[in-house]
């Protein structure tokens, strides 16, 4: 490279790194401060020394926080191992083509639609139905609820990794005596453990992250901490807590951050699967 | 094969079945019911929290929601088109140059390659809260902080005023989901066939013109689908508005999703909301069909 060509390059990558990194590191900042320092000028006394009260602030039981977190655990675990389960094993149907291919389309179709689909398209429809059935702030009608997009997801990721494994895997399960279902759970499935996992983390993640479902149909039994997180600004209102605000928006968003660098680059593959030919 | 065929044939259908059956159910349960039902409430006056005789209106609550701007539907159809246009440009425009860039091999370049996947990772509430604490009214925010030490500008309200909050939410959207453009692009860059351009080098070609002239035909089906993909999310954007502006200051950053939410499950008007959202869902499937059939016939 030349000259100005590295210095552009170098230029323009860290104002990007600073780009990403700095809201992040902003907000860290803030969790760790208490209300004097957030209010004071920049100096060594606004970040020395360092206070962990913000976080003890919601474990005290500010704003229902240890409720809402085990409440998200049942949730988005549930939500999880249950829609993987029923995802891959159509997932499993879909990609060995063993239905016809009218339906197969049909299917496919249909989790394009839910991409598609405001959550307002389901969620007026269930809102009605639960307050008069029973089901409004319950877990059983989250879990219900959160299928409507956990189960196309696992559908999606999971026929891409079963496309890599082999059919002959399955036809010499078959010609051992396995049926299809055994195949499947004792044959197919231990191989592509990887894919298993990757799409189980994924729907934990995307129901420990999910706002709008959880804000109408959770009450105060069964509220997440996506909720708690929302409600806490606006009713924080004047009272002006920003340093718990910003130590929920840490918590809230370390678990699924921590998990996800753990599966990084199945992740990127996950999220980009279908749109990049390799 | 041992197994005759009429046999493996009924077999398979009852495995088939024990195999589709549930994610049948979650179909009907989660696609063809709140279809139906969504038809039915939006056909009828159900207002929440407030019991009053069920009566059939017919497409009274369609034409209201049209008619009647109380029920903010073409404010917030117009606050949609302005946030979903501004943000989706400057993702596809900043992803391309960001992908170009991460493109080069130079020192530290993966840092940035992984760092890219920071804010897909991070949940939009979190993300709201992030942009809020930066962009707050205090002289100590961020924004605020920044503005007065670089070019004296006194604390400025973000939030209070709409064309500032409106910017504050797009800055936001495309904070967490320019990385999701550019990781896409990168990939597929990274999977161009290297021979066109070592014939255009060949040629005599400058870069610029590799780029317009090889790169951007190959990479044109990506870029309609990555487009595509973003469109559907963008239309839905609901959490980074709710946590940021609430939808203020007063409709100004209400999007249709919000708006139906507003009038839904604020004021009740659960059968107008219906109406709303039936709408926006036909006419979001209506343009989804039309950009694939575009994207098909230019590639």
């Amino acid at each position: 490279m030349k000259g100005w060509e590295k210095f552009s390059t170098y230029l323009f990558a860290t104002l990007l790194a600073i780009w990403i990194i700095f809201p992040i590191v902003w907000m860290l900042l803030i969790s760790f401060q208490t209300q004097a320092q957030i209010f004071s000028k920049v100096s060594l006394e606004k970040f020395f020394p360092p206070t962990i009260e913000n976080y003890l602030y919601l474990f005290r039981g500010g704003a229902g926080f240890v409720n809402a977190i085990i409440n998200s655990l049942i949730i988005a675990g549930s939500t999880s191992i249950i829609a993987t389960f029923i995802g891959t094993m159509a997932a499993y149907v879909f990609q060995r083509a063993i239905v016809r291919p009218a339906i197969r389309n049909n299917l496919f179709f249909w989790i394009v639609t839910q991409r598609i689909m405001p959550f307002l398209a389901v969620l007026i429809p269930y809102y009605v139905l639960y307050s008069q059935i029973g089901l409004y702030d319950t877990y059983v009608g989250m879990i219900l609820a959160y299928m409507t997009f956990t189960v196309p997801f696992t559908v999606f990721v999971m026929t891409g990794y079963l496309n890599e494994i082999p059919r002959e895997v399955d036809e010499a399960a078959m010609i051992d005596g396995c049926d299809r279902i055994r195949t499947l759970f004792k044959v197919v499935l231990p191989i592509s453990r990887a894919g298993v996992v990757v799409s189980g983390l994924i729907n934990f993640a995307l129901c420990w992250n999910e706002l709008l479902m959880a804000l109408i149909l959770t009450g105060n039994t069964t509220r997440t901490v996506s909720v708690a997180a929302a409600l806490f600004l606006p009713s924080a209102g004047r009272g002006a807590l920003w340093g718990p605000a910003a130590a929920i928006g840490i918590f809230f968003m370390a678990p699924v951050l921590a998990l996800s660098l753990i599966v990084r680059r199945s992740l990127i593959r996950g999220l980009t699967v279908g749109v990049v030919r390799g | 094969m041992a197994l005759s065929g009429r046999k493996l044939g009924k077999k398979l259908n009852v495995e088939v079945i024990i195999l589709l059956l549930p994610a049948i159910a979650v179909l009907l349960f989660t696609t063809i019911f709140p279809f139906i039902y969504s038809i039915w409430i939006a056909l009828h006056n159900i207002i929440l929290f407030y019991p009053i005789p069920l009566r059939f209106v017919g497409l009274d609550n369609f034409a209201a929601s049209n008619f009647n701007p109380i029920y903010g539907f073409w404010q917030a159809a117009q606050v949609t088109a302005i946030f979903t246009g501004v943000s989706l440009a400057i993702e596809f425009t900043l992803g391309l140059g960001i992908a170009l860039l991460l493109n080069k091999e130079f020192r530290g370049v993966w840092i940035l390659r992984f760092m890219l996947i920071l804010p897909l990772l991070i949940s939009p509430v979190s993300t709201g809260l992030l942009f809020r604490l930066m962009f707050l009214p205090n002289d100590w925010a961020f924004a605020n902080w920044f503005l007065s030490t670089l070019f004296r500008i006194g604390p400025i309200n973000w939030l209070a005023e709409p064309n500032l909050a409106m910017l504050v939410v797009i800055l936001t959207d495309v904070w967490q989901w320019t990385p999701f453009m550019a990781l896409i692009f990168l990939a597929g860059l990274q999977v161009l066939p290297p021979e066109p351009f070592e014939a255009a080098v060949i040629d005599g070609a400058t870069p610029l013109k590799m780029f317009r002239y090889i790169t951007i035909p190959m990479l044109r089906e990506m870029f309609a689908i990555t487009i595509l993909l973003r469109l559907m999310d963008s239309l839905k954007t609901f959490d980074i508005i709710y946590i940021i502006t609430q939808g203020g200051p007063g409709v100004t950053t209400q999007t249709l999703n919000f708006n139906a939410f507003v009038q839904g499950f604020i004021f009740g008007n659960i059968s107008i909301a219906a109406s709303q959202i039936l709408m926006m869902t036909v006419f979001v499937i209506l343009l989804t069909i039309l950009l694939i059939n575009i994207t098909r016939r230019a590639v």
